[in-house]
Formats: structure tokens, C-alpha cells, sequence
């Protein structure tokens, strides 16, 4: 479902991305863990389109991110870090809009149904989101996903910054998505949630992916410590 | 999809405070006018009364003599101004609508008709023109400098990128938002104006209204493209904002100085002066060689001999003024030309910058520009040929004020008759137009 192949990422001298070789299937849940600078987000913005790779390519289903980004967008959804949206629309407004530019349009209850889902209450859905917290913010984000129905989701830190309450809604969504079918790439630098949701996790290391292991042969600890040597 | 891009644009306060000084600024610009052009009417109104009654005074007091009467009184020459001269004040401020000349000589009387308190002339006045080329663009600069930098910088950007397979259409749609309420506001204020001042819906109103627009589409244009080189908000702002001032300031004053300095004129003080010379050294001259000119100019007059003593006569002193103005003849050509080449300078910088031509545009419509003054100035001269040929031969044959049908002397006037040319006028906006879509269009699929 998403393959990524011999990848390259220059920026004047510095390489950020090198040899990046990865392949996530569909339902797989792929954690990458990496310092800041290691090369994830790279990555993310290459498949996304937003960046141009040195060398190498990535597939989307089996189409080129760099020879079709237009078809490719179709089955790519996107949360990042901080999901920033209109302050002055409301939740499912927002949720609408985000919808309709990608070529859905749903019913208010459709909309409804998606920010449920996500656990976001009822009574914020008509609230305009300068007033949202950033977990409200991220739910709104995840129903943007799920309602473009995408068959590869892209999350860079989603999780970073939430409470303890709002990444384990997070994380229970995320894990649900992969039940359903979807493939997720999650860059993350959360150990614990990548154990516990991921089915495999790769460590990058100044642009490199160092190591490429199935999350259930370790603990949160034994892969703390792994993790901790290998950067 | 658009129904949410409203949404945004007018729930945001800041952007519904700029439409309503955009539309405050122009009804103050619409009463500005609707006041000069009030005032200016009373004065022409004014004028026949004091005609008619300065006629009936002089024929009072001096009857006998129809050359004194001729002397003293003013006949008025009215510029007509235009009801949409209310939205393009442009030089009637300076220039005056109606002028009254006697027929005496004419370069001497061209420059006596200040009807205005030069102060007020010199705060300048606001009126829609203005608003519409200074007012407008900083507004519309300020509703798109950021329309892609604010999406990059709040962080929405990448998620738009995801979602939409075309931001480029996102970022028009966003634009075309706020060009729509730039549009509406205009198209508001131009219905005011029509209903409050009266104007006519004619053509000159039409491509009034039609350049006016095409500026605003000029602007939002020059935007677009700017803000395609993806550059942040604050060099946006900065960018578009050196543009605003360039254009309306920089390069008017600058093209001003070059085309002073390439068509100096010198000769409006100088036909005054000359006229000045002809005329007043005939009084030490012998009356011969004046009336010998004079007789060659008008041979129809010959018949009204001059005998070379120290007797004043009307002919030889009528002889004399016309003089004055043959003399200066020559000085007043040149200046008429000279100023219709800085004209024509000025209509051609226009092709380059839709500022001037936008002012330049309104202000011909409008009838309020240094063409229809140079018109109004060539038919004053026509108008004073006029009231001498006909008054010459009645005060040299001697007769007295009951020669003439003083009813038939009212106020004339003039109307600016020239033809617009549509293309002249509309295709400097559209060649500009293209350009910048088309250099922001390559810009815009590379957003894809």
C-alpha cells in the first residue's frame, strides 16, 4: 500500500534523508521514531507532495508520488502535529469545508457522525474553533480524515502535546483505522504509544532508518533502551 | 465550498471594518462632489443674472457710447460640467467653468477668472477618483498580501495541500471573495452617486464605471501575482505597499518632472507680456501703422478710416487691443501646444501605469481634465472672435446701445464634444490584466 524506495533528500550539503527504503501494508500501523532532525518529517512531506526528493520515489498504492501527486493526494489523508484549522468556522463547519475542497460533500449528520467518532461532544460541534483545546482540535482533524475516506494516512506527532486522556482516544482511533483496513505511517516520538499501537516500528537516525523491527517482540522498556543505544 | 470562504472573510471584523471605511470614504468622496458641483451650478446660475444686469447698468449710465459699454462689460463663456465632473473633480478646481471676457484683447483676461479661494485649491479635494485610485488598492493589498503566506503561516496550508488536488483554485476562490466585496462596495457607492447627484446613465458614465472596475481587477491581479512567489506575509506587505506608493506617487511626480523638463512652457508669461507691450506702446505709436495691421487682419473693417491726430477714437483703441493679442498670437499657439504635448506625455505614462490612466480616463469622461480645459480655452478664443466681430462694426460706425438686441447677449456655453475611444481607453487595463494573470498563472499550477 505505501512503499517507499532507495529515497534521497538533499538540502545544499545536507542530506536529511538517505537510502530510505520502506514498505507499510494495508492495516499496518508503521511507527517511525527518530530524533528531531532524524529525517521523519521529511519523509511525510515528500509523500505528501510538499517536497521534491533528491533521488528515489514513493508509492502510493502503486502510483508515484513524484510522477502523480494529484492522483496520489486521493487516497492520502494528513493529521499533523497541532491540527490548526479556521478559528472562525465552527468544528463541523470546518470539518465541511476541509471535505468539500477534497470533493466530498456529506450531510450535517454525516458530519456529525464523523466528529462522534472522534469522541469530540455534541455541544462543541457548533462552537467556532478559537475556541477549541488542541486535543478538540486534533479530533476535529481525524474526522477531516475519516471523512475523506483515504486509504493511507500520514500523522506527524499527533500526539505530542495531548494529555494522557486525549492520546489514549487518540491512539484507540488510530488502532481502529488500522482494524478498518487503512494504512497508517505515524512519525512519532512517543516509545509507549508507538508499542502499543503500532504492528511495526522503524528508528531513524540523521536521515538513515536504522533499525526496522515488529512492535510485538519488545516491551516499551526493552525498546526504550534499544532505542536510546541505536540514536 | 464558497459558502465557508464568505463565512471566514465576513466573520472576521477587521475585514468588515475596511468595507465600511472604503464605503464611508467614498460617500464622503461622492458629497464632496455633490457640493462642488452644487456650487459650481449657483456660480453659472449666478452669472446670467450678473451679466444681464451689468448690460443693463452700463447701457444705464452710457447709452451714447456703445464702445464704452463694450468696455466694461463681461460676456460669459460657461465650460458645461458634466454631472459625473462630481465624482472626477480632477482640474475644475483650479480651472474655472465659466469665463467673461470684454472684448478687448483676450490673453490678457485669460488668467482673471478665479472664482475659488486658492487655499481650498491648494488642500486639494477628495473626490471618488481619489478615493478610487489611492483608497482602494491599499484595501484590496490588505485583503490579499496573505493569502497563500497566512495558510503557510497558521499551519493550514499542508492540510489544504492534502486535501484539495488544485489550492491554486482554493486561492482564487479565496480572492475572488474578496474581490466580489471590494466590487460590491463600488458598484454600491456608484449607485449612490448616480440616484444622490443625477448622473445620466450615458456612455461617458459607463466607462467611468467600467475603468474604475478594470483598476480595481488591475490591482487584485497585481496581487495575485505577487503573492504567487510565495514570499511571507510581512515581504508581501512590504512588496505590494512599495508598488501602492511607486505608482501613486513616485512615478507621477517623477513623470511630472521629465515632462516638465522636456516641454518647458514659458509662454503663457510670455504672451502675457506680450500682449501687454502691443498693446500699451500703440498709445506712443502713430496710429497709422496699428490701424495699417489692423485694416490687413479684418480687411472688412477698412471702410472705418483713422485720422493721425491726437483724437481718441473706439476704432484705434479696439485696433490697438487687438494688437495685443495679434502680437502675442504666436506665444499663445505655442503654449496651447505645448500643454497638449504634456497632456499627450502624460495620456501615453498612462498606458504603463492604470493609475494615471484611470485618473487621466475619469477625468476626460468627466470633462475635467487639461484637454477639456484646453478646448474650453480654444473655444473661449473662438467665442471672443465672435462677440468682436460682431460688436466692431456697430461701436465704429458710431452707434449708440440701442443698436443692439441686449437680450439676444446671454451667457453661452460650451460642451466638450469629443469622442470616447473605447479602446483606448479599456485596452492599456486589459493587456495589464492578462500579463499578470498569465505570470501568476505559471506560478499558481506550481501550487498543485
Amino acid at each position: 500500500m505505501l512503499k517507499i524506495t532507495d529515497l534521497h533528500k538533499k538540502y545544499n550539503d545536507f542530506t536529511a534523508l538517505r537510502s530510505l527504503n520502506l514498505e507499510v501494508g494495508k492495516g499496518e500501523i508503521y511507527a517511525l521514531l527518530g530524533q528531531n532532525g532524524a529525517g521523519k518529517s521529511t519523509t511525510i512531506n515528500i509523500l505528501l507532495g510538499l517536497l521534491k526528493p533528491t533521488s528515489g520515489d514513493a508509492f502510493i498504492n502503486g502510483v508515484s508520488v513524484t510522477g502523480y501527486p494529484d492522483r496520489v493526494k486521493k487516497d492520502l489523508a494528513y493529521i499533523p502535529e497541532t491540527v490548526l484549522l479556521y478559528p472562525n468556522l465552527t468544528g463541523l463547519e470546518n470539518l465541511d469545508f476541509f471535505s468539500r475542497i477534497a470533493g466530498f460533500e456529506y450531510s450535517r449528520e454525516q458530519l456529525s457522525g464523523f466528529l462522534n467518532r472522534t469522541g469530540l461532544q455534541e455541544t462543541a460541534h457548533h462552537k467556532m474553533l478559537g475556541g477549541y483545546s488542541k486535543g478538540m482540535r486534533q479530533k476535529v482533524g481525524i474526522a477531516i480524515a475519516l471523512a475523506k475516506d483515504a486509504k493511507v494516512l500520514l500523522l506527524d506527532e499527533p500526539t505530542s502535546g495531548l494529555d494522557p486522556i486525549a492520546t489514549a482516544e487518540f491512539t484507540e482511533i488510530v488502532r481502529q483505522l488500522g482494524q478498518q483496513g487503512k494504512t497508517v505511517l505515524m512519525a512519532t516520538h512517543d516509545i509507549f504509544n508507538a508499542v502499543s499501537v503500532a504492528s511495526a516500528i522503524g528508528i531513524m537516525k540523521q536521515g538513515v532508518l536504522v533499525q526496522n523491527l515488529p512492535s510485538k517482540a519488545f516491551t516499551a522498556e526493552e525498546l526504550q533502551e534499544l532505542y536510546l543505544k541505536t540514536i | 465550498m464558497n459558502t465557508y470562504l464568505y463565512k471566514q472573510f465576513y466573520r472576521n471584523r477587521a475585514y468588515i471594518t475596511a468595507l465600511v471605511f472604503l464605503w464611508l470614504a467614498g460617500i464622503m468622496a461622492i458629497y464632496t462632489g455633490k457640493k462642488f458641483l452644487e456650487r459650481n451650478h449657483d456660480i453659472i446660475a449666478k452669472s446670467e443674472a450678473f451679466q444681464k444686469e451689468s448690460i443693463r447698468r452700463n447701457v444705464q449710465y452710457h447709452k451714447d457710447d456703445l464702445g464704452l459699454i463694450l468696455y466694461y462689460v463681461k460676456l460669459n463663456l460657461v465650460n458645461k460640467t458634466p454631472q459625473l465632473a462630481a465624482l472626477n473633480i480632477g482640474m475644475r478646481d483650479l480651472n474655472p467653468s465659466i469665463q467673461g471676457v470684454t472684448i478687448r484683447n483676450l490673453e490678457e483676461q485669460r488668467y482673471n477668472a478665479d472664482f475659488y479661494n486658492p487655499s481650498n485649491a491648494a488642500a486639494g479635494n477628495l473626490d471618488f477618483s481619489f478615493v478610487l485610485v489611492f483608497l482602494f488598492p491599499l484595501i484590496i493589498v490588505a485583503f490579499c498580501y496573505n493569502l497563500i503566506s497566512e495558510e503557510e503561516e497558521k499551519g493550514t496550508w499542508k492540510l489544504l495541500h492534502v486535501q484539495s488536488s488544485r489550492p491554486g483554485r482554493l486561492i482564487d476562490a479565496k480572492m475572488r471573495v474578496r474581490f466580489m466585496a471590494v466590487t460590491a462596495v463600488y458598484v454600491v457607492l456608484l449607485v449612490i452617486a448616480k440616484t444622490w447627484i443625477g448622473i445620466p446613465a450615458d456612455l461617458p458614465f459607463a466607462v467611468f464605471m467600467i475603468s474604475g472596475w478594470l483598476y480595481i481587477i488591475f490591482w487584485f491581479m497585481l496581487c495575485r501575482w505577487i503573492i504567487a512567489f510565495r514570499k511571507s506575509s510581512a515581504q508581501n506587505a512590504l512588496i505590494l505597499l512599495i508598488l501602492w506608493v511607486t505608482m501613486n506617487f513616485i512615478v507621477p511626480m517623477a513623470g511630472n518632472m521629465v515632462i516638465q523638463k522636456m516641454y518647458p512652457v514659458r509662454e503663457s508669461l510670455k504672451a502675457v507680456m506680450q500682449q501687454r507691450e502691443g498693446y500699451h506702446n500703440k498709445w506712443d505709436e502713430p496710429k497709422l501703422p496699428t490701424m495699417k495691421k489692423f485694416y490687413q487682419a479684418y480687411p472688412q473693417f477698412s471702410k472705418f478710416t483713422v485720422e493721425e491726430n491726437d483724437a481718441f477714437t473706439w476704432t484705434w483703441y479696439y485696433a490697438m487691443q487687438h494688437m495685443g493679442d495679434m502680437e502675442a498670437s504666436s506665444s499663445s499657439r505655442q503654449y496651447a501646444e505645448k500643454m497638449q504635448k504634456r497632456n499627450n506625455a502624460a495620456v501615453f505614462l498612462g498606458y504603463l501605469f492604470p493609475n494615471i490612466h484611470t485618473q487621466l480616463t475619469e477625468s476626460r469622461v468627466a470633462g475635467t481634465g487639461m484637454d477639456n480645459h484646453l478646448e474650453f480655452a480654444s473655444a473661449l478664443k473662438k467665442f471672443h472672435e465672435k462677440k468682436r466681430l460682431f460688436f466692431y462694426p456697430l461701436i465704429f460706425s458710431g452707434k449708440n446701445a440701442e443698436a443692439v438686441n441686449w437680450n439676444d447677449q446671454a451667457v453661452e456655453s460650451f460642451e466638450d464634444s469629443r469622442n470616447i475611444s473605447l479602446l483606448q481607453v479599456f485596452l492599456p487595463y486589459l493587456v495589464l490584466i492578462i500579463l499578470l494573470f498569465s505570470l501568476s498563472q505559471t506560478k499558481y499550477r506550481k501550487l498543485c
